[in-house]
């Protein structure tokens, strides 16, 4: 990716009345811009849009990044990019792709909208007058796994999940072949679809290359987990902290409690001694010691007074929709297993029954399995209730998932997010907040996504990210109600022309040597010895539980402008006794419990590191080594007791987390990591 | 060491905005002086320059210097605030700011107490 500043020329170029575009991009210039128009587009939006214009026309660059964040309206971008390609450009096919199901139905909704409802290019009047007839050439079709080709021939903008383009599938080969050989030339939007493993996604595009007269990527995060970037130059940056200060998203307000543990419980599940540690007893500080950062949102107790903290800003959150719009609380876990395990805490201790919670899984999307009834009597299908998340007849309120669920996926209405796992890095952290940015209603109105997140899990970095520093200490009750939603904040403005500095242009390109400064760039560690470290871990065969907490206080971050930290007190939850979980599992349920938890670690593992899931395989047989190796004293699964499996499934976030970046690049070889 | 202070600094006769945000109290400090040092004549933290340069892990990435100001005889230079403890992590940044500030007939100068 390359980072390009339009800078003076462009900003010259939008006061000349932008010289020397085309006569219809004039038109459709002012159409955009009309002041009495009805639906304005945002300034940001039309910024974009400018820029796309000026790149393309008076600088002839056709391969684009736009860096927006979600919320952003990405889509009214795509749309009017593309009623100006066709206006001004003769393009008449637009091939739209996606990297999952649920972008795809949300673009879906703009693009081939429902009897009644209005495309995007009749929402914002993209088109002038004049031109509205060119609206009806723009039919699109959805690529469907299976479905005939037929569509790409006869609409106007095709819309595909980019697996309908990979060589490894029949279908594939075939959409590859009709776009190369049976259509004319066209435009590609790129939308978040970078985020599929590299491999397949830089060779579709490279494929279509030679018939693509534009392409445009947008992404509110261009850095991949893997590091790599898509090719594109990026030339607009419209991001988290600006969105907040212009108040197109919402303010992010982080709830975290500040607990001390009173009580300790362990086990040995080996020799079968268990025993409860108070803080007043000797042997507690010790004890302490050994707990894991992680336990605070995976005990059962922490657990559950972390649900109680998010249901409580749920309540508040339905209170300020006054029944308008149906809030959802999001609650992200670790695996799927936490996942269930969430679930069942909130059928069993809050009484959140089937009905109100979804987990929502990798393959919920292509699941067609029924989870409700609709008011017509027909099932409702989890895919379907995972889309039309908000809705107000829509039974669920509350959506479980792991990390899989990411781009796309963002419903306005999220109003709480529970962080019941760690997030090490960036993209991913910021990707979930993201899901509950963008705004419920446009207008004036000020919403709030309220995060409840644990001091112990040292997210410091993303509130950072997300625009938060330094915080001020600021001693408050409990406020309910909406005077604890943060003020509009002030806008700066432009009072003194005069004052304002003329930035020079360079006398020279100041030419970068990239190529020596990347020689100089020291080269990723990938151990190679890793089966060295690996047998030389330890892993603990007790295991100390958080088994009583107390909140002491609660602190509450207002992540916007003002940057404000508020000390909330009372907010301990007392908890009635909570059961402990005491399954009777058969021998047979273990051993499969744990052979789908380790391939579940090996394709996570995977793809957090950008190896696609050809090698998954591969690393399995190394995990389950290393786990006869360092927890089985050598022996088969077969040939041990169940109680090394359940000590073995207690301590598998240890073990992931050996299996590190480095790790992981060792034993799969080198330094591409998309072989 | 500078405390992390926020708000908005609202006497500034030299920019071209209502206010300008400080984010630590050496900024508000630099802010007063810039308004009492008769050789500059506009100053703002409001700029919109991003200079571009590799991080150590070889990652493109935008450095955004915090003050832009043009003095008396027209010259213009970037300011940067920055610990004594941090400036050699700093180094890749400063020698981008330095190369694009030179290309421009500009000053680049980093302000750093402790």
């Amino acid at each position: 990716m390359k980072l390009t500043d339009l800078g003076k020329n462009f900003e010259l170029w939008k006061s000349d009345n932008y010289p020397n575009v085309k006569d219809n991009t004039r038109r459709f210039i002012e159409n955009l811009t009309n002041q009495n128009r009805e639906n304005k587009l945002w300034k940001h939006q039309l910024e974009a849009i400018l820029k796309l214009i000026y790149s393309y026309e008076i600088l002839g660059k056709n391969n684009l990044l736009l860096n927006i964040v979600t919320g952003g309206g990405k889509t009214v971008i795509i749309g009017a990019c593309i009623a100006w390609l066709k206006m001004s450009h003769e393009l008449d096919k637009f091939l739209i792709l996606v990297p999952n199901i649920i972008v795809k139905d949300r673009l879906e909704t703009d693009f081939l909208p429902k009897k009644n409802e209005n495309s995007v290019f009749e929402k914002f009047d993209l088109f002038p007058k004049e031109f509205k007839h060119l609206e009806h050439e723009l039919n699109a079709h959805v690529l469907e796994a299976g479905g005939s080709p037929q569509g790409i021939l006869e609409s106007g903008i095709v819309l595909s999940n980019i697996h309908q383009f990979y060589e490894t599938n029949i279908s594939g080969k075939r959409n590859l072949d009709w776009f190369l050989n049976k259509i004319g030339n066209f435009a590609i939007f790129n939308d978040e679809a970078h985020n599929t493993p590299a491999i397949e996604y830089t060779k579709v595009l490279k494929m279509l290359t030679h018939k693509t007269l534009f392409r445009l990527d947008t992404t509110a995060t261009p850095d991949r987990a893997d590091g790599k970037t898509p090719d594109s130059e990026m030339i607009e940056y419209y991001g988290i902290s600006q969105a907040l200060d212009d108040g197109i998203i919402k303010s992010v307000v982080v709830y975290q409690p500040d607990p001390k543990i009173v009580e300790l419980t362990y086990t040995n599940k080996i020799t079968g001694e268990n025993k409860k540690v108070t803080e007043l007893d000797k042997e507690f500080r010790e004890a302490e010691s050994n707990v894991k950062p992680f336990q605070w949102i995976i005990d059962k107790e922490p657990m559950i007074k972390q649900i109680a903290i998010a249901l409580k800003r749920f309540e508040e959150q339905k209170r300020r929709a006054k029944e308008r719009y149906k809030p959802v609380l999001f609650i992200v876990t670790m695996r799927v297993d936490e996942g269930s395990r969430v679930k069942e805490v909130l059928e069993k201790e809050f009484n959140l029954g089937r009905d109100k919670v979804l987990l929502v899984t990798e393959d919920t999307a292509d699941e067609l399995v029924s989870v409700a009834t609709k008011p017509d009597g027909e099932p409702l299908t989890a895919r379907e209730a995972a889309t039309n998340l908000g809705k107000i007849d829509n039974p669920f309120e509350i959506v479980i998932s792991v990390l899989m669920l990411r781009e796309g996926w963002d419903v306005p209405q999220v109003a709480v997010i529970l962080l019941l796992r760690k997030f090490c890095s960036e993209v991913y952290g910021q990707q979930v907040i993201g899901r509950g940015l963008r705004k419920i209603r446009e207008g004036d109105e000020r919403q709030i996504l309220a995060v409840v997140d644990h001091p112990k899990l040292q997210h410091d970095w993303l509130w950072r990210k997300v625009g938060a520093s330094g915080l001020r200490r600021v001693d408050t009750e409990d406020v309910l109600g909406d005077e604890d939603i943060p003020a509009t904040p002030k806008i700066q403005k432009l009072v003194n022309q005069e004052n304002l500095i003329e930035i020079p242009s360079p006398e020279y390109e100041t030419k970068i040597d990239f190529d020596a400064i990347l020689k100089k760039v020291p080269k990723k560690e990938i151990s190679k010895n890793w089966k060295q470290i690996l047998d030389s871990v330890k892993y603990d065969k007790d295991k100390w539980v958080i088994s009583k907490t107390k909140i002491e206080q609660m602190r509450k971050l207002y992540i916007n402008k003002e940057r404000r930290m508020e000390i909330l007190s009372g907010e301990d939850i007392e908890l009635e006794d909570f059961e402990e979980e005491k399954k009777e599992i058969s021998r047979d349920d273990l051993e499969e419990e744990f052979k789908q938890q380790i391939v579940e670690m090996s394709s996570s593992l995977l793809f957090e590191n950008g190896f696609g899931g050809l090698r998954k395989g591969e690393l399995y047989n190394i995990i389950i080594d290393h786990i006869k190796l360092k927890l089985f004293n050598g022996k088969n699964l077969s040939e041990v007791r169940k109680e090394e499996i359940e000590m073995v499934l207690g301590n598998l976030e240890e073990i992931r987390k050996n299996f590190s970046k480095p790790i992981i690049q060792g034993i799969l070889g080198g330094k591409d990591a998309n072989k | 060491m500078p405390t992390s202070e926020h708000g908005e600094f609202e006497e500034a006769t030299k920019s071209a905005y209502n206010f300008e945000y400080y984010d630590s109290s050496w900024e508000l400090d630099l802010m007063k002086e810039l308004e009492k040092d008769s050789e500059v004549v506009k100053w703002t933290k409001n700029h919109g320059i991003i200079i571009p340069y590799w991080d150590e892990d070889g990652k493109l990435r935008g450095f955004k210097p915090d003050f832009l100001t043009e003095k008396k005889d027209g010259t213009k230079e970037l300011i940067e605030i920055k610990g004594r403890h941090l400036l050699l992590q700093f180094k890749r940044k400063m020698e981008a700011a330095e190369s694009w500030c030179k290309a421009r007939k500009m000053n680049f100068r980093v302000v750093s107490r402790y």
